[in-house]
């Protein structure tokens, strides 16, 4: 009974086969790309072969790839139609060449290989499909065969189908934009293209961390304490950032699993499988000497260099200590942001370069958002910030919101513009509707100044995300303009229980045994989550991971519910404390869900912050 | 007819409009460099998207526009609020109520779907009725403990499933149901609440917009690049080593709604059956067809029509049309996957399969 909404439309015969559309279903719907052409023309990036096995050892990508052999002889069907072809609304030509491009299928990631030769697709290789079933790829095979004959992949969205085969139209679509053609573009689209360029700046912060490696060789010994660590995933250009507990000279948790720069929520599975193998086998092995986990080598191979960086920064100096994760939570329509930082504007001393940072935008009590990492790109040069751009964050349903912020609206100048004009935090406007993302790109703007070096008190920022029980230091309100409604909710003014303000701030993983009851038939399964807490008070929970991920549904449902029924996250914000209802259909996961807010409160609580990893092993 | 005359309509304007965007998009492109501040021009839509689980099904609902945030939160509460009132399983949603109690008073959406339902229950003659719910739970597609139920008791449960038998007092908006009878009006319920998003994208002033509720599409204006949406439609062989859609609807400010026996169903002795059942026989339709699409305006009228199409088969499904030629039109394809379509649809599906066009 309970499983019934999981199943309702595909009751198929073949095992195989309802695995797979399970497993997809999360992802294909997830991974809805508006497909729209662009007119922005990429440079034709070579793949990477060589990288690709650096640590592939159960990588069983090759065990599906489809040959062109194999797609030559599905391509028998010969079709004659009575009706007319679509005319495509292609202008202009693409380039002759091969590019590649990637999508979401049912089972994760595919990568196809494009061959335009004389402006027109030719060929198109499926070159990795990691996860699919052959009756996906078989499908697959056919959708590639319509879009050779069509010379276009453009399909909006299928009737009939509760899911579909998008990934494949994408990942052509992505290679096709390589190949140039001048499509016409949305203009949301060109952000995607941006967000495929970052992987450039990415990895010119990535040298600065090899250097580091120089520096500080990782063979020291780590100091105790905690030590967040980043690593781009130089793919598919996300950036894996986690914490990780030192004490004894020993890794004894890794926790706080943040994604940023994120362009395609279809990753998501890929770091979420990876998670979990790689830290209990960093933490038992205490090198980094381990193996990827099969199916998500490059995840993989993120979260372990994004632990290497924790520990580097453990065995070397404070130096290296986390900057700080300012969170300031001050909301009104028009304000000026708070004027506290002073001592970060510009100096001579500001050493070029692209400065990859990011912070926490937190909502305040008027906003219904969950509290996301915003990221982006500051440029320094000649000792002046001339850009700050490539924006990305956790949570892109909030993108309207940032973008309004930085590139502010036909009345008020975007932070971005004000910024770069006044090279100074202060007298910064908020945009009206966007204000935490102003503060935050604002918040941006400051971290970069410091890592550029800009900043003179580097104490203010200092050491302060390296540990989840700071409290946030919140700046002090600006007066906001008249006239306008004032709705003062710094977390420290809110009217809290005394009991509450124990809880201490930050972002706290925590696990729970999902159970089956008696009227289930599912194993019993670790659901492992994030849960944030600020202002003394529970604001979201996070980065589900079910240790079998064929339950992310159950866990998604239990989560945010659905009709009637309110999700179990919603329920314990709204009432800060575990009494909620579990959401029909959903009962063991909205079980579990509450349980690892309790735990989670236990260590906010508690002087004990040391992750689950630790406990159930 | 009338309806191919309006599509030439929209292509015109679409190309005029195409020419236009061509026209600024090409000007943007030149100054279009890596810098993010300066994308974000005057006329920049901004777009919002939303994955929502209701109804039993998976949905998306996406827009364009300087709202389409608010639009789609506003679509998301509007697809809870039609789900607690249209559920058959929730204790508090109305039908529920009146399922159980025999008589209820009807919120106004619910009163405006029971009339289509009965409207359509007239014109179908019969074959779409919302009281066919007691032998969707005896097959077990309601609970999906599916079994073949045995024959004496479809007859019986056949006795009370007849819409004529509903009184619905219009002024008062009072449903009383007789004794033994249940409605469901899940046949209805998704292409209604697609209609209403539609209403919501006006409102909040979106320029173009789409859904998918579990497969049920409805589209609004043209796509942001000014171009026609391109919908596909499923091919109801979902285990064919072929294309998963079998052609492609180039529309804007259309419902595509397709019912097929492929979409829940379950095997038996070797035997199939699927979950779109005749409420003259109490067994699924078995009459040729493997899946129906309905393409219209209204959103509420193609969701009603797919199932009762279905039911029909082909030839009094090409008769109902002529009928309403000037409300829907349709994609049938056939088991042997046969592919018909209506005049309507002539210069906007495309398919790599053999169409015959109907008149």
């Amino acid at each position: 009974m309970k499983k019934d909404w999981k199943e309702i439309f595909f009751i198929l015969p073949a095992v195989i086969l309802a695995f797979g559309v399970v497993l997809g279903f999360r992802l294909n719907m997830s991974g809805f790309v508006p497909v729209t052409y662009h007119e922005k023309e990429v440079v034709n990036e070579p793949t990477k072969e060589s990288e690709k096995d650096s640590y592939s050892g159960n990588d069983n990508s090759s065990d599906n790839n489809v040959s062109n052999s194999d797609l030559k002889n599905d391509n028998s069907k010969d079709n004659v139609t009575n009706i007319k072809k679509l005319k495509y609304t292609k202008e202009g030509t693409w380039k002759d060449g091969t590019y590649t491009g990637s999508g979401t299928g049912f089972g994760g990631l595919i990568e196809v290989c494009v061959t335009i030769s004389n402006s027109e697709i030719t060929d198109i290789q499926i070159i990795s499909c990691e996860g699919e079933t052959q009756s996906y790829l078989k499908k697959a095979i056919a959708v590639i065969e319509r879009i050779i004959t069509a010379q276009s992949p453009d399909v909006d969205m299928v009737s009939g189908a509760t899911y579909s085969s998008n990934g494949i139209c994408t990942a052509v679509i992505q290679a096709l934009n390589k190949a140039g053609g001048n499509l016409k573009i949305n203009p949301l689209e060109k952000n995607a293209v941006q967000n495929n360029e970052k992987k450039s700046s990415n990895s010119k912060k990535k040298e600065n961390n090899s250097k580091n490696k120089k520096s500080a060789d990782g063979n020291g010994k780590p100091a105790d304490g905690v030590y967040s660590g980043s690593a781009v995933c130089e793919q598919f250009g996300y950036t894996i950032n986690l914490k990780t507990r030192f004490k004894s000279g020993k890794a004894v948790s890794i926790y706080g699993l943040k994604i940023t720069g994120n362009k395609d929520k279809a990753n998501k599975a890929y770091w979420e499988k990876a998670w979990k193998p790689m830290v209990k086998r960093i933490l038992k092995t205490q090198n980094t000497d381990v193996d990827a986990v099969s199916g998500a080598t490059y995840s993989s191979n993120a979260i372990l260099e994004a632990y290497q960086n924790a520990r580097l920064k453990a065995v070397g100096t404070e130096k290296s200590k986390d900057k700080k994760n300012k969170t300031d939570v001050s909301p009104s329509p028009v304000i000026l942001l708070p004027d506290d930082n002073d001592n970060t504007q510009a100096t001579e001393n500001v050493k070029d370069g692209i400065y990859l940072v990011s912070a926490v935008c937190e909502p305040d009590q008027r906003m219904a958002f969950s509290a996301y990492t915003l990221m982006a790109d500051v440029t320094f040069e000649g000792g002046k910030c001339i850009s700050i751009d490539n924006f990305s964050s956790t949570d892109e349903s909030n993108k309207n919101y940032y973008l309004k912020a930085a590139n502010g609206t036909t009345e008020v100048e975007g932070v971005v513009a004000q910024i770069l004009k006044t090279q100074s935090v202060s007298g910064i406007s908020a945009v009206s509707g966007a204000t935490c993302s102003s503060k935050t790109i604002r918040e941006l703007y400051i971290k970069a100044l410091n890592e550029a070096g800009g900043a003179v008190k580097e104490d203010i920022v200092d050491d302060s995300e390296t540990s989840p029980e700071n409290t946030p230091s919140l700046p002090p309100m600006a007066s906001p303009t008249p006239g306008l409604p004032q709705t003062s909710s710094l977390p420290e003014n809110n009217s809290f229980a005394a009991s509450d303000m124990l809880i201490k701030d930050g972002v706290y993983t925590a696990s729970a045994i999902v159970a089956a009851d008696e009227w289930e038939e599912f194993a019993d399964y670790n659901l492992t989550a994030d849960v944030t807490f600020a202002g003394g008070k529970l604001v979201g929970i996070d980065n589900m991971v079910p240790e079998d991920t064929s339950n992310q549904g159950y866990c998604n449902l239990a989560a945010n519910g659905y009709g009637s029924n309110k999700g179990v996250i919603q329920q314990l914000i709204d009432r800060q404390n575990g009494d909620v209802d579990a959401v029909s259909g959903a009962t063991c996961s909205s079980l579990a869900l509450v349980q690892i807010y309790k735990n989670a409160l236990e260590m906010a609580m508690g002087d004990c912050d040391e992750n689950i990893y630790n406990k159930s092993n | 007819m009338k309806s191919k005359k309006k599509i030439c309509r929209y292509l015109l304007s679409g190309v005029l409009f195409c020419v236009l965007m061509v026209g600024c998009s090409s000007k943007s492109g030149q100054d279009g460099t890596a810098k993010a501040e300066t994308q974000q021009d005057a006329d920049t839509s901004f777009y919002a998207e939303r994955d929502i689980f209701a109804m039993d099904t998976y949905m998306t609902v996406k827009a364009y526009g300087d709202r389409a945030e608010e639009a789609v939160e506003a679509a998301k509460q509007e697809i809870n609020r039609l789900d607690r009132l249209l559920s058959t399983t929730n204790s508090e949603s109305e039908i529920y109520i009146v399922n159980e109690n025999g008589s209820e008073i009807l919120s106004e959406d619910t009163a405006l779907l029971l009339e289509k339902s009965l409207e359509l229950y007239d014109s179908t003659n019969g074959l779409f009725d919302i009281t066919v719910y007691p032998l969707m739970q005896e097959w077990g597609f309601t609970t999906e403990k599916y079994k073949v139920p045995k024959v004496k008791r479809v007859k019986a449960l056949l006795q009370n499933v007849d819409a004529s038998k509903i009184e619905f007092e219009a002024t008062k908006y009072l449903l009383t149901l007789p004794e033994g009878v249940k409605i469901d009006l899940g046949g209805i319920a998704k292409g209604y609440t697609s209609e209403r998003i539609m209403e919501i994208f006006k409102e909040y002033g979106i320029q173009s917009g789409i859904v998918s509720l579990g497969g049920n599409v409805q589209t609004y204006g043209l796509k942001s690049d000014g171009s026609f949406w391109n919908i596909a439609v499923q091919n109801p062989d979902v285990l064919s080593d072929t294309a998963g859609y079998i052609g492609v609807l180039k529309i804007k400010d259309k419902a595509v709604i397709t019912s097929g026996g492929y979409e829940r169903y379950f095997e038996e002795d070797n035997k199939l059956y699927h979950h779109i059942l005749n409420p003259k026989t109490g067994y699924p339709a078995d009459t040729g067809l493997s899946s129906v699409t309905i393409v219209s305006d209204d959103g509420t009228l193609a969701d009603g029509l797919s199932t009762s199409l279905f039911i029909m088969g082909k030839e009094k499904a090409l008769k109902y049309w002529r009928n309403y030629a000037d409300l829907f039109d349709v994609v049938l394809v056939e088991n042997d996957g046969a592919i018909t379509i209506t005049e309507g649809l002539e210069e906007v599906f495309s398919s790599d399969f053999d169409v015959i066009v109907a008149e």
